[in-house]
């Protein structure tokens, strides 16, 4: 999510979501995978809704968010700061995730594969891709 | 051309901040807006869970209207088509009737003045005047005169 009311409706959701879903929590499972689980899927529900509601392509979708990346109040880094955040936009839906994850939040990858459901193999190469892919962009632009 | 390398540096070992800040007492003040939200949602909830609950019985009711009006459409096609052939009975029906209330001098005036003919030195048939009331109607004359 970039724009500020958007996250915000996210985490709202979430912690509303994860109070509704609290019995069915594994206590075997860590409480920030749960959480962290449970906030990625309500982020791609809001992408989807958000896709839907505007009836917009998903390449419209990434130039709405370079938009709101440049207009929105509460997006305030330097110009690096903003030229990386563009270049993430333009990696799949997937890879975007994973790179967040792994990038910024130094998710493990064993983690990173409960929460996604997805093997710890494919992470990591969907995070090399991703990593290839915004060197490409930067290099480029 | 300097600024791609810093930012390739970065991706090594860059300090990974997002670029994005809070508004003031953003955390302190989420507790309180998650109440008030939660509220508002269990209020309107009431609605969508009644909606959600009768929501199956509402798209069989759906699909079984669906059903009966298609069925209304066929039914009512094929009566339309079987009642094509009735206009020519009825009107018969209806000649048959009134044509009592007419004496057959009315009816020869009417007949003769329409086709500029002349009453006194025509000899009339029955098969002219069936002829004349078919195509006043717009009716198979042949049908006509059988029916009649």
């Amino acid at each position: 999510m970039i724009s500020h009311d958007d996250s915000d409706d996210v985490l709202q959701n979430t912690m509303i979501n994860a109070f509704h879903g609290l019995d069915h929590f594994r206590e075997d499972a860590s409480l920030y995978t749960w959480l962290y689980r449970i906030a990625t899927n309500e982020a791609l529900s809001a992408l989807k809704r958000k896709k839907r509601r505007l009836f917009i392509k998903l390449e419209d979708v990434r130039s709405q968010l370079e938009r709101t990346l440049e207009e929105d109040s509460y997006c305030n880094g330097d110009e690096i700061q903003i030229k990386l955040q563009k270049a993430i936009l333009t990696l799949p839906e997937k890879q975007r995730l994973v790179f967040n994850m792994k990038y910024f939040d130094d998710i493990k990858y064993e983690d990173m594969s409960e929460i996604l459901e997805t093997s710890v193999g494919a992470l990591k190469a969907s995070y090399h891709h991703a990593v290839k892919k915004i060197e490409k962009y930067l290099e480029k632009d | 051309m300097n600024q791609d390398r810093e930012i390739a540096d970065k991706l090594d070992g860059m300090k990974k901040d997002l670029p994005f800040s809070l508004p003031e007492n953003y955390f302190e003040n989420f507790p309180e807006r998650l109440r008030e939200r939660m509220e508002t949602s269990q209020k309107s909830g009431f609605f969508e869970k009644t909606f959600s609950l009768v929501r199956p019985q509402l798209a069989i009711a759906a699909v079984l209207a669906a059903f009966a009006l298609l069925g209304y459409v066929i039914v009512k096609n094929t009566l339309n088509t079987g009642r094509q052939n009735q206009p020519i009975e009825e009107y018969a029906e209806i000649i048959d009737y009134y044509i009592y209330d007419f004496d057959d001098e009315t009816i020869m005036a009417v007949f003769t003045e329409e086709n500029n003919l002349n009453y006194l030195n025509h000899t009339f048939e029955a098969e002219d005047i069936m002829y004349y009331l078919s195509e006043e109607d717009d009716l198979n004359d042949t049908e006509l005169q059988d029916l009649y």
